[in-house]
């Protein structure tokens, strides 16, 4: 009888104009196999952070979609809700 | 073709294919297209200290989603504005759709406590009565807050 914990990303979505990469990511155990119980954490990544710790797929879809153009806007757009 | 009854005893799974359920009519105000709940980081914005302690817990139906956190300040001192980050989906484009939530408990000496999301953003900054934002000094140190909150997505 073996249990194991699996993890892994259930969905990579880009979101809106700034480019917002939202992240699902399932944690999955199983019993010889077959799943007993799954659960899942989220998180967002916006152009301005460090994605060094992230997943290489998230790590891909962010330096796809972000692009200087992307990261000015954004950077733009935080100094306009900051005033 | 209606179905009028269903009357299953296990899980219906619609799977990820776009399929949807219409309640009470066909159009798309009728639809419900997602529904999901599960665990997100709670953060603090450009705080100084450590977050102590956080639970975080999300439920997303449809456009709507309800989050729940409790963090503690610890006793760094911060002058920065009280801002927690983290929220486990993008808030709306709309400032227009810009809600908020409320402290379930708080051990801080400040009134009336509210909090409200940024649009575009993943940020909910934390409001005293008048609309005054608190910052984190202001809120206080080794204080706590638990908090439910409201939002649309997109």
């Amino acid at each position: 009888m073996a249990i194991t914990k699996e993890t892994q990303i259930a969905k990579i979505e880009v979101i809106g104009e700034y480019k917002a990469v939202q992240i699902a990511t399932d944690t999955i155990i199983k019993e010889n196999g077959t799943e007993l119980s799954k659960s899942r954490h989220r998180k967002v990544v916006h152009p301005d952070q460090d994605i060094t710790g992230e997943d290489a797929e998230v790590q891909a879809v962010c330096n796809a979609v972000w692009t200087q153009a992307v990261k000015d806007a954004w950077t733009a757009f935080l100094a306009e809700q900051e005033n | 073709m209606a179905i009028t009854r269903l009357n299953y005893t296990t899980d219906i799974d619609l799977g990820t294919n776009s399929l949807a359920l219409l309640l009470g009519g066909t159009g798309s105000v009728n639809t419900l297209d997602d529904y999901e709940e599960g665990t997100w980081t709670l953060g603090l914005e450009a705080y100084a200290g450590t977050v102590s302690s956080s639970v975080t817990r999300y439920t997303k139906i449809g456009r709507l989603v309800v989050i729940v956190g409790r963090v503690n300040l610890d006793g760094t001192a911060d002058a920065d504005d009280f801002q927690i980050n983290g929220l486990p989906f993008t808030v709306s484009t709309s400032s227009s759709n810009v809600f908020g939530g409320y402290p379930t408990y708080s051990n801080s000496a400040q009134d009336q406590i509210t909090l409200l999301t940024s649009n575009n953003n993943t940020v909910a900054s934390v409001y005293s009565k008048n609309g005054t934002a608190l910052t984190y000094d202001s809120f206080g140190a080794s204080k706590q807050l638990r908090f439910m909150l409201m939002y649309f997505t997109d």
